[in-house]
This record gives C-alpha cells, sequence and structure tokens, in this order.
C-alpha cells in the first residue's frame, strides 16, 4: 500500500501535486463545505482523500484510502470553515509561561 | 528583496500566501493562510502545534476585535518559517510568534509578517505581492 507524507524535506521542491491542490481547495470551496462541513481536508491531485473534524481524524481517514501498491503520495492539508466577515485577531495583555503554570500546581 | 507571488480571490475577496513551516520530526510542514492586515499576528489550529517545531509556548488570551464576548484562549509560541510561492521564490528562514487556537482558521497577519514585507493587492485583476527585505 502507498504510504502518506505530510512533510517535504528541507531542500526539496514542492511535490507537483501541491500548489495545484491548494488552488482547486480554494475554488471548490463552497462545494466542498456543503458536502463535508467544517474541519481538515487532505487532498492529492485534486481530489478528497482524507476529511475529519480533527486533524488526526482526517489523516487516519485518509490512511484508510491509500490506493494499493508502492509509492507514496503527497496531499496537502487545508481547513474547510464558513469565513467569518472579518478576522482582525488581537492579543490581549494576558501572557503566561507554561512553565509556570506547572510550578504553580 | 524577494518578491513572493499571492493567490488573490473574489466571493469571498481575499488573499492568501504559502508559509513552510518547520515541522516537529524534521522537514516542512505547507500550509495557506488568509492575509488579514487587521490581525497581531498569525493564526493556526492548535493540532498543528504538535506538528511543528515550538519553542516557547505560552497562554494568550485573544479576541475578535469589536465583536464582544469572542474572547478565546490560544498557546502563542515561536516557529521558523519560510514564504514561497509556486514559482519557486523563496524568503530566508526567519522566526514568528504563533498563535494555536481551537479555530479552523489559517491566517497571518501583523507581528511577524506581515510588518516585515510590503503588499501589494490588485484586486480588479487579482494579483499581488509580498516584497520581503533580503535581510529579513
Amino acid at each position: 500500500m502507498a504510504t502518506l507524507r505530510l512533510t517535504q524535506p528541507e531542500n526539496e521542491p514542492a511535490p507537483p501535486n501541491t500548489f495545484g491542490d491548494f488552488h482547486w481547495i480554494r475554488e471548490n470551496e463552497a462545494t466542498l463545505l456543503e458536502k463535508y462541513g467544517e474541519g481538515f481536508i487532505l487532498v492529492y491531485n485534486k481530489a478528497v482523500i482524507g476529511f475529519g473534524p480533527t486533524y488526526q481524524a482526517a489523516v487516519e481517514a485518509a490512511e484508510r484510502n491509500l490506493p494499493p501498491g508502492p509509492g507514496e503520495i503527497t496531499p496537502v492539508i487545508d481547513t474547510l470553515y464558513h469565513r467569518h466577515p472579518f478576522t482582525r485577531i488581537v492579543s490581549t495583555t494576558l501572557s503566561i509561561s507554561l512553565d509556570d503554570l506547572r510550578d504553580e500546581r | 528583496m524577494t518578491g513572493i507571488g499571492l493567490r488573490v480571490y473574489r466571493q469571498p475577496g481575499h488573499a492568501e500566501v504559502y508559509l513552510r513551516f518547520t515541522g516537529r520530526h524534521g522537514g516542512q510542514v505547507r500550509l495557506t493562510a488568509v492575509i488579514d492586515t487587521g490581525s497581531h499576528g498569525t493564526m493556526l489550529p492548535e493540532a498543528f502545534a504538535q506538528q511543528l517545531q515550538i519553542r516557547n509556548p505560552r497562554k494568550v488570551w485573544l479576541e475578535r476585535a469589536g465583536v464582544p464576548g469572542a474572547g478565546f484562549e490560544a498557546i502563542e509560541a515561536k516557529v521558523m518559517i519560510r514564504v514561497e510561492d509556486e514559482l519557486g521564490a523563496l524568503t530566508q528562514p526567519f522566526e514568528i510568534s504563533v498563535w494555536f487556537a481551537g479555530t479552523l482558521e489559517i491566517v497571518t497577519g501583523f507581528g511577524g509578517l506581515l510588518n516585515r514585507a510590503v503588499l501589494h493587492l490588485d484586486m480588479p485583476n487579482l494579483t499581488g505581492y509580498l516584497d520581503f527585505p533580503d535581510d529579513i
């Protein structure tokens, strides 16, 4: 069975499917949202190979969907969600180191 | 200057950029992020905190500005990224702060990325690019 590869070595160019697949997701976002709902989506050569409400569920779904035979496939991972009319995320002043939190316990 | 091409869309109108993050176990994780000139930083779904090499994680409180009651907790951490486009343009690696939150949104704003670059956006022609200085 083929294997799933979600990362690439640093000096390796992007797999041939990468940018086309990201663009395909965006171009078909409305249709994909209607079909799958909100969540994480894995796409390879303009076909959905995995979807799930969580990253892990989406990857596991893709692993169950791998084609037989040797080789590896290099899907892109993206998210589907209904966009807010504006984003504008800001951080307020609270900033606690996780190490400090552990010490307090 | 390194010019990185953006993908520009209509309906809804927005621009996106490709980001390459250093993975937790080495290698590069590629994501696409919406350019958000109103956001103070870069935000990713919290699941990616397990996939990326992060340092100095801290708990922070984020708000969607102007929306009452829309605050939420996130982990802020340092990550190494490179910005790229599909024609092969690629910046040097640089470190930014990223918020990992219980969201599906992947957005990038100031506070690490946009504050380093000149943004060009041509909506009628659906083109755009970010110009990064070579000494990023």
